[in-house]
């Protein structure tokens, strides 16, 4: 009896360590990035760029676009892995499903390696499949099949940058921060919560403490100030497998 | 009075506990079909830009290649096929008969650089490789959402309402093997153009 539990506890742990590795071929966002450079193939300066001009683009209109680069895709169809990513990671706004993903493979060996841009349906109209090809061929594939990354993933990010600014008839201009929330010092917020807590405990008979459901409306309740501040998460943004991809 | 009010109250109870088990499954139900339906409605829309796009395809193709008829021919009658077909299944077989005549195609372009290079057919067959896509992820969601509706159906106490207003298990758009793959274009030989 005990052989057997020992057998059946094993037999789980390695079904576990499987899926996990099974998943593990999905790579996991990072925070505050528009850049996952997994496969470690653009200079330092070149991300920040990036990054900069992503952040403002997602503050400025609620479009991201992400660059990410892999070592490999293990064998699955380029296009379907981006859309696929973009879906689990939900890049984009969740109503305007507006995402953008660049992303490249470097470790599949010269000739094998992939490059997709994938978008979600939210700017389909600004970078159909036959405009995504275009780019793919004039900005990305000449540099980077004479080596230079940077040069490629800058063009090539710039191109679609310009095509999803012109969608949302964009100049760069931030929205006007709204100031109030920022006025409010810490120490006050804290002090209302505290003191809500205490009002809260004292009118709840029995001093078993407060229902837990009595508190459920506070974090949201300040989320909507905090979000402003830098990208902390993704959008929830779909894609329907818009996109276009190359070897190189 | 008691007498009375007994057995009458237990159906009472009786019937309002049915309900309140049955009405929320057939929402249920209702809310599973909508769903199958919608996705349906995006493998449609996939499988008819797919459609809308071969005849171009097959111009521009004509244009550096118009001695390869046969590999022409096979792609007109996939479509033709497609055209026709009208269930889920009969729809996923005409399309996996369009993606092997393309995947032909794909092999005989190989043998024309300037047909490979020409800017018409290379933005015809990105959107033709985007339209794959789509409707892989759209079969996908289609599938998963037929899915969740035939467990409704199958399970208790569903398969009694199933039966009771007709709801009948729905077909999933199933792709034979190896078909599944949507043919991808290496264009990095004339990339250097």
């Amino acid at each position: 009896m005990k052989r057997c539990i020992v057998q059946i506890i094993i037999v789980c742990s390695m079904l576990l360590f499987f899926s996990n590795l099974a998943e593990a071929t999905m790579p996991s966002p990072m925070k505050n990035t528009y850049i996952h450079d997994f496969a470690n193939v653009i200079s330092a300066n070149v991300k920040e760029e990036i990054n900069q001009y992503s952040e403002q683009l997602d503050q400025g209109t609620g479009a991201e676009i992400m660059v990410v680069t892999v070592d490999s895709l293990h064998g699955q169809e380029p296009k379907m892995y981006a859309t696929k990513l973009i879906r689990s990671w939900g890049i984009g706004d969740k109503e305007k499903n507006n995402g953008v993903l660049i992303l490249a493979t470097l470790g599949q060996g010269e000739g094998n390696n992939d490059v997709v841009i994938a978008v979600g349906q939210g700017l389909e109209g600004a970078l159909p499949d036959g405009k995504l090809g275009r780019i793919l061929d004039n900005a990305f594939y000449p540099s980077a099949s004479a080596g230079n990354l940077d040069q490629a993933f800058q063009a090539t990010y710039s191109e679609v940058f310009r095509a999803v600014a012109q969608e949302y008839n964009w100049n760069g201009d931030l929205p006007a921060q709204t100031k109030e929330e920022d006025d409010i010092p810490t120490w006050l917020i804290i002090l209302i919560i505290i003191v809500v807590i205490i009002i809260y405990s004292f009118f709840s008979k029995g001093g078993g403490g407060p229902r837990s459901g009595g508190y459920g409306g506070y974090p949201g309740s300040f989320g909507g100030g905090s979000s402003r501040g830098g990208f902390g998460g993704f959008g929830g943004g779909s894609s329907a497998g818009g996109g276009a991809s190359r070897k190189f | 009075m008691k007498k009375l009010l007994g057995p009458i109250g237990i159906i009472v109870i009786i019937l309002v506990v049915i309900a309140l088990l049955f009405i929320p499954k057939y929402n249920s139900l209702v809310t599973a079909e909508e769903n199958v339906d919608s996705k349906w409605a995006q493998v449609e829309n996939q499988l008819q830009r797919r459609y809308d796009l071969i005849p171009n395809l097959v111009e521009s193709v004509k244009g550096y290649a118009n001695h390869e008829q046969e590999v022409i021919a096979n792609i007109t009658e996939a479509r033709a096929q497609m055209g026709s077909a009208s269930s889920p299944e009969e729809q996923a077989v005409a399309n996996d008969a369009l993606t092997g005549a393309l995947s032909r195609l794909l092999v005989v372009v190989e043998n024309y650089p300037n047909l490979k290079a020409d800017a018409n057919f290379r933005q015809l067959m990105d959107e033709l490789a985007g339209t794959e896509n789509r409707l892989a992820v759209a079969r996908e969601d289609y599938n998963n959402e037929v899915q969740q509706f035939n467990k409704h159906v199958k399970r208790f106490p569903g398969n009694l309402m199933a039966g009771m207003f007709g709801f009948e298990q729905k077909e999933y758009f199933k792709a034979t093997a190896g078909a599944d793959k949507a043919p991808s274009i290496d264009f990095s030989q004339s990339g250097t153009h």
